[in-house]
């Protein structure tokens, strides 16, 4: 009997570790590299707290990592880079990724995941239906941003950073004051004095020098 | 025995039933809307005002009090219409911008913050000459992009860094900017 008790003691923890285990991505996603990022629901839409640091496609290509200016410049394929080459950077802003990793079939997004289009954006916007989207979506505080006279609160859980771009030669720009993200046709951005959100900086649509600037990407869940 | 079982079984029915409930799923999440007065918030500190009429004794900080009644006709009374701070040379740190009077001249002044000193920039060229009527104009931040013009001649400026914008009432007047080390204006109007 105290056997059987025992037996019956182990099974159901091993059972409810099981159960524990598996639930882990209820509020968390986890790409091909092991990076695990929180996610934030905003209305119907779930979106990814921290920016994207993945190095590998879904199929376990590798994204090239184009540190110099000239490979940047010169890219025909999906790369990313990080802001000054400076890896401690890349914990709180993650990377800056170039255009063609937005539409490589092989897919930077994690499993049911996927880049946010002009349509999620407006989504976004229609939902929080403030001419201060920004203070809600901004991180709270100031830790990452320069000081300002407008501070974000954070309320929907988005986490804005401003982790700056990298553009068509491969300079750096304004880690600190803005932060740039990359919808499937462009940015959306946003400033250190601003209580807004903006997306005027980059169409590729109208420009396509914009396809080989770097943006941070905050990842949207597949409906 | 059999009560153990039962027991056993229920817990696994809760588990199953309970344990994974992702929360996200069909339903809407929403948040507080009202954004409470925010306290504190961040000015050009005095002393780089301080340090900065010690420099250049003869240049006087325009006061919100000098603007024209026309121009709170197009401002709230919020608006600090004469001073603004952003990075626009890219190393991270608040670079400033003032409007002073010279005299009877309207001039911008821009300090340039570095690690431990202040580096100062003042317009060579008088903005407006103020008038008893008051001050017209504003500065405000312009951030990184394109601005295009197509008045007199269509004509376009690429910016990499924040520049300041100065406005006379609400007509974009000025951008000022750094490249390359040096502080430049682009026309507007």
């Amino acid at each position: 009997m105290k056997k059987l008790r025992s037996i019956y003691n182990y099974t159901a923890l091993f059972l409810f570790l099981c159960f524990a285990f598996s639930c882990k991505n209820a509020e968390t996603v986890e790409d091909i590299d092991g990076n695990i990022y929180h996610t934030t629901k905003i209305g119907k839409q779930t979106w990814m707290v921290e920016n994207l640091k993945v190095t590998r496609f879904n199929n376990g290509d590798s994204v090239k990592y184009l540190k110099n200016n000239n490979d940047w410049e010169q890219a025909k394929q999906a790369g990313y880079s990080f802001y000054n080459n400076d890896i401690d950077l890349v914990k709180d802003y993650g990377f800056l990724y170039n255009y063609n990793c937005l539409h490589d079939i092989r897919r930077i997004a994690p499993e049911g995941w996927t880049i946010p289009t002009e349509e999620d954006l407006k989504e976004l916007e229609s939902f929080i239906n403030s001419n201060s989207i920004g203070i809600f979506l901004k991180e709270k505080k100031n830790a990452h941003w320069l000081p300002s006279n407008t501070v974000g609160n954070n309320a929907t859980g988005f986490t804005a950073l401003p982790g700056g771009y990298r553009d068509e030669e491969g300079s750096f720009y304004m880690l600190k004051s803005n932060g740039y993200y990359w919808i499937k046709t462009g940015s959306f951005e946003f400033y250190h004095w601003s209580s807004r959100m903006f997306q005027a900086f980059a169409d590729v649509r109208r420009d396509s020098v914009f396809k080989r600037y770097g943006f941070s990407v905050k990842c949207i869940k597949k409906e | 025995m059999s009560g153990s079982i039962n027991r056993f079984v229920f817990f696994i029915f809760l588990l199953s039933f309970y344990g994974c409930k992702d929360s996200s799923k069909g339903s809407i999440r929403d948040f507080e809307r009202p954004i409470p007065q925010q306290n504190n918030l961040f000015t050009i500190p005095q002393k780089v005002k301080k340090d900065f009429l010690q420099k250049f004794p003869k240049l006087e900080i325009i006061k919100k009090e000098e603007y024209s009644k026309l121009f709170w006709d197009f401002y709230d009374s919020e608006t600090i219409p004469n001073e603004c701070f952003t990075d626009i040379n890219n190393d991270q740190l608040l670079d400033y911008a003032l409007l002073v009077k010279d005299e009877n001249k309207l001039k911008l002044v821009i300090i340039l913050s570095a690690d431990k000193d202040y580096s100062y920039w003042i317009s060579p060229f008088s903005i407006e000459n103020i008038t008893v009527e008051g001050v017209n104009f504003c500065i405000s931040i312009k951030s990184a992009g394109r601005t295009d013009i197509v008045k007199k001649v269509s004509e376009s400026l690429v910016i990499k860094k924040n520049g300041f914008l100065l406005r006379n009432l609400e007509q974009d007047h000025f951008v000022f900017y750094e490249e390359s080390g040096h502080l430049k204006n682009f026309k507007m109007l």
